[in-house]
């Protein structure tokens, strides 16, 4: 109250002082042209004087008035008048906006100096398990056809700094969109895995001498409504989409943004639950049946179902809620025809002790591969070098997928992985070769690179899924050659089939533009290996063995 | 370059305002805005820059001769130049390829089409210039003396690529005068940031929850094979509050942006879904084209003042069509062109008589049935869609994903339709009634302000490509 007292009293000293100046003034104007100097002077002090006792009063005036109006407001209920409040509302509105503009303008400069002088991302994102975007080269024709503009944007948002660690924020955001039940978690599936049903396979499997073939029946069984059964969802999940699991009892283990965690200490360890359907375990072999009825008799067509960790290290109290990887492998097997199935779920399983699947990422250690390839190569009747032959090459502090997909577990963090893998004596007499997914522009290069280590170390061998490789071992002259259909899994097994082909090609089924029949027989293929994981097996991501079979 | 991208907001937008307020003098002004201006458009269309600055230098060298002769003969042969120019240049860019589609299967014939892409915003600076040639024509505006100022006019970065269609007459005064005064700069500012967020926070995820539904173009709009009666409906009024959020979200940014330079756009939107008509909701939504129509083709009597039914087809056809080159867009205008009728012939009065909710329900139903008819733009899925809305899809009365779906985004749904309605405006003017309203709303103002920039920036480290839904058009 009475700080306003004030300011309304320095208010009408103002006003009253500038009218006084402009008063003098005229004054001084229209008197010095009828009166001589001294006079004049006399005459203006007195105005002067004059003046100032107007100004004075009114002053008082002004006062006393604005006094009276508080103490009538104040009255009336502390109400300033309508006029005051009006102006006082838009004195403040504009300091408001004043701040607002300082506010505003503070966080869009702050952040655009640090995204300019701190330091880049660069290399691998573990996030995305992708190469980060480099500054693109500069040439008139890149410019013109936009990529050097899109690719300047694209580095300026890839290589944010800290960008690994604030991507965390979206997912945990979103969270906030709806109502997410305690216990409740979104699962990431890598498998984009459509119905998860919770299916048991029932039937025999006969062996024959080479071809396993299946004469029992099948028998599926629904999924039971209880609290304990995952949802299931409608297969129109679309990909990257995340599947709601309900209430989990984890008791032997916890969930991180949909990862379950298991185990402790040394032993912690990150999975996936797997939730594959029979109906696209029946559709894959279906699908690779047609690899060998349109190949014909001389083409070897085989087909290894490569179990996930999950198979091994999920906890006892769990196995109910998720599908069971064996049965579906058994379920595959008995659809098979004419299909040479390779059995390394025994042969992983009796060696699960051992350190086969890393703890902190989705794929397996290259030596489970290297268990999985000599199934593949007994069954194929072609030599197999001893583990002892290759040059070990140990990789210490990896962290992996699972680890950036758990939104950066702190106790994996503590316990990072050591990643084994095994360079085969010929390695650098072998010729690779790499085209893109057309099988065109070939360039020749090598097996392994050491540019991609420490930050993505699965990727030491073959580097990128989505080339096309070729390998051709100039000493091995078998007259084989092998063309593997894969996933990432698949990739592992590649080192230790080098000495076994004279020639091996590595296509990825997820990223392949020639027709896939007509390739193997281009490339005079005498073998044909489909080496993918129980993700891709089991989900929609079967249909890529049709999709390139026909396309 | 799109606007939700951490380029344009922490690179290019700082460096553009820095080099603009570093003098007074307007000249300088306008040549930072040209240049800049120019490298945004240059930016994601490298090529068709080209196009933009001859279509500039010859629809202002027409402009002059428009203005000079006066009601003239020649200035009737230099408007109508100009018309199969503008008109000319959108159907060889556009429609080319749909027209010559539609004449292979009408005739049987075999031309292969040019397979233009499409020059980005060339749909909006098209109708921008054309309104300002127009207007020099019916001498409602006197034509532009100096190039560049054309220029800026058509290539003004804030509008150029996706509208809103701002009229040469609207900033006229202000090329040549404006100043940037606090309020200005406070409010642009604000609304750059309420369009970002708009985008970034709402509009994405609402546009994953579509996808989820439905599926889009390139699988073929896979959902719909799953999708039960309750989920289709869900699907469709969510596309309406995504595109919404969308269009509004980018208009909002450059809107805002103008008053950052001290330009005043109209509104481009005005709540579209409080409205309780069709009529009333083409009046709210996308202001600026639906007024484009109005004043330029509706009453241009190409049909004849009497036959007005004519001229309605004619502005219903033509606002499917500027939409997309494609079959499903002229159904849906003619769709809209259709209510409009039916509601003229009902009258006014009568409309008025059909009260709050119902009134609004069949607002709603109209429009969401439309979003159906724009969403998917092939007839099949077309087809699949109408069944299931009305429960001869064979999926069912409701589905376990769309309840999964509706719980996750519980939250932003309710946000998203409360903040389709003028809530927000009555909060801000709750300010304006006494000096303790206005801290508090102001300083939750600028809270909200810090909270939005912030939290928009961090999600756009995700999706680094989601580019605005009317750059297609």
């Amino acid at each position: 109250m009475e700080n306003k007292k004030k300011n309304n009293y320095d208010k009408g000293k103002g006003l009253v002082t500038g009218v006084e100046v402009v008063n003098s003034k005229s004054g001084k104007e229209t008197l010095n042209l009828q009166l001589d100097p001294e006079k004049y002077k006399k005459l203006q002090d007195e105005h002067e004087r004059n003046k100032r006792k107007a100004a004075r009063k009114r002053v008082y005036d002004n006062t006393k008035q604005s006094i009276k109006k508080k103490i009538q407001s104040s009255v009336e209920g502390d109400l300033p008048s309508v006029d005051d409040k009006d102006r006082e509302v838009k004195a403040l509105k504009l300091e408001m906006q004043f701040i607002n503009v300082i506010a505003m303008r503070l966080i869009i400069i702050i952040i655009a100096v640090i995204l300019l002088v701190a330091k880049r991302e660069s290399g691998i994102s573990e996030h995305d398990n992708r190469e980060l975007a480099t500054f693109p080269e500069f040439s008139l024709s890149a410019w013109f056809d936009g990529s050097f503009t899109s690719g300047v944007t694209d580095y300026y948002t890839d290589t944010i700094p800290y960008r690994e660690n604030l991507l965390g924020f979206s997912s945990k955001f979103s969270k906030l969109y709806g109502l997410n039940f305690k216990n409740e978690d979104r699962v990431v599936q890598f498998g984009n895995v459509g119905n998860v049903e919770t299916e048991e396979f029932t039937g025999t499997i006969t062996t024959t001498s080479k071809l396993e073939i299946f004469t029992g029946t099948q028998v599926v069984t629904t999924p039971q409504a209880s609290e304990t059964t995952p949802s299931v969802t409608t297969p129109q999940s679309e990909p990257g989409s995340t599947t709601p699991v309900t209430t989990l009892p984890v008791e032997d283990g916890r969930l991180s943004n949909g990862i379950l965690i298991v185990g402790s200490g040394e032993d912690v360890r990150a999975l996936e639950g797997y939730g594959g359907s029979f109906s696209y375990g029946k559709n894959y072999a279906k699908f690779v049946n047609k690899y060998k009825q349109d190949l014909g008799q001389y083409v070897n067509v085989y087909s290894m179902c490569i179990p996930t960790a999950f198979a091994f290290y999920c906890p006892e109290n769990l196995k109910d809620n998720y599908g069971d990887q064996l049965d579906n492998i058994n379920n595959i097997r008995s659809h098979l025809d004419g299909v040479i199935d390779i059995d390394i779920y025994s042969v992983l399983e009796a060696r699960k002790n051992e350190y086969i699947y890393s703890r902190t990422d989705h794929h397996w250690q290259p030596i489970a591969a290297y268990y999985a390839a000599k199934v593949f190569a007994d069954a194929a009747q072609v030599d197999y070098k001893d583990i002892s032959t290759y040059e070990k090459v140990v990789e210490d502090d990896f962290l992996g997928t699972l680890y950036a997909y758990s939104e950066y577990d702190a106790e994996l963090k503590k316990y990072p992985d050591t990643f084994t893998y095994y360079k085969p004596w010929n390695n650098s007499s072998l010729k690779v070769t790499y085209y893109d997914t057309d099988f065109k522009n070939g360039e020749r290069s090598r097996l392994f690179f050491k540019a991609y280590q420490k930050i993505n170390l699965y990727s030491s061998f073959l580097g990128d899924d989505k080339r096309i490789a070729h390998i051709n071992n100039p000493d091995c002259k078998n007259g084989r050659t092998l063309v593997i259909f894969k996933d990432s899994f698949g990739n592992a097994l590649v080192p230790f089939l080098t000495s076994s082909f004279e020639n091996i090609y590595v296509v990825d089924l997820r990223y392949f533009t020639p027709n896939a029949i007509e390739f193997c027989q281009n490339v005079g293929a005498t073998d044909v290996l489909f080496a993918t994981c129980m993700f891709t097996c089991s989900s929609q991501k079967v249909n890529y063995i049709e999709n390139i079979r026909v396309q | 370059m799109v606007f939700a991208d951490l380029f344009f907001m922490y690179f290019f937008l700082p460096l553009c305002l820095i080099l603009y307020f570093s003098t007074k003098k307007l000249q300088y002004r306008n040549a930072v805005l040209v240049v800049f201006s120019l490298i945004f458009y240059a930016w994601g269309e490298p090529k068709w820059i080209i196009l933009l600055l001859v279509s500039t230098i010859v629809n202002w060298i027409l402009g002059l001769i428009i203005g000079k002769n006066n009601e003239s003969v020649v200035a009737k042969i230099a408007l109508f130049a100009s018309l199969i120019f503008n008109i000319g240049a959108l159907g060889v860019f556009k429609y080319s390829g749909f027209i010559i589609e539609n004449i292979n299967s009408a005739f049987g014939t075999d031309f292969s089409p040019p397979g233009f892409t499409l020059p980005i915003g060339i749909s909006f600076y098209t109708f921008q210039i054309l309104s300002y040639i127009i207007d020099v024509y019916w001498g409602k505006v006197p034509s532009q003396k100096k190039y560049y100022k054309f220029l800026m006019y058509v290539s003004l970065f804030p509008q150029l690529v996706a509208g809103p269609i701002v009229r040469y007459s609207e900033i006229a005064k202000e090329i040549d005068d404006r100043r940037t005064k606090l309020s200005d700069m406070s409010d642009g500012l604000s609304r750059v940031i309420l369009g970002i967020a708009k985008k970034v926070i709402v509009a994405n995820s609402l546009n994953s929850i579509v996808q989820n539904c439905f599926g889009d173009m390139s699988d073929g709009f896979a959902g719909l094979k799953s999708i039960s009666t309750v989920g289709t409906w869900y699907g469709v009024i969510v596309i309406g509050l995504w595109y919404y959020f969308d269009f509004s979200g980018y208009s909002d940014i450059a809107i805002g942006l103008g008053r950052i330079f001290g330009f005043h756009f109209n509104e481009n939107f005005n709540y579209p879904y409080i409205s309780k008509n069709i009529t009333e909701f083409w009046q709210r939504w996308h202001i600026s084209l639906g007024s484009f129509f109005r004043d330029y083709l509706l009453y241009v009597p190409i049909f004849g003042k009497r036959r007005k039914y004519g001229g309605l087809f004619l502005v219903w056809f033509c606002t499917g069509l500027w939409h997309g080159a494609s079959w499903n867009f002229i159904l849906w205008g003619l769709y809209y062109g259709m209510f409009i009728v039916i509601e003229m012939k009902i009258g006014k009065k009568k409309m008025k008589k059909l009260k709050g909710p119902l009134a609004h329900l069949y607002m709603i139903v109209v429009v969401a049935i439309g979003y159906g008819i724009f969403y998917f733009e092939d007839i099949s899925s077309l087809g699949r869609f109408f069944k299931n809305l009305v429960g001869f899809g064979g999926n069912g009365f409701i589905d376990s994903s769309t309840i999964t779906s509706v719980r996750n985004n519980l939250f932003l749904l309710l946000a998203a339709v409360l903040l389709s309605t003028p809530i927000v405006q009555k909060v801000k003017k709750l300010g304006d009634k006494s000096p303790q309203a206005c801290v508090a709303v102001n300083t939750i103002g600028i809270a909200l302000n810090a909270a939005m920039l912030i939290i928009s920036s961090l999600l756009l480290l995700n999706n680094t490509n989601n580019p605005f839904l009317y750059f297609r058009f």
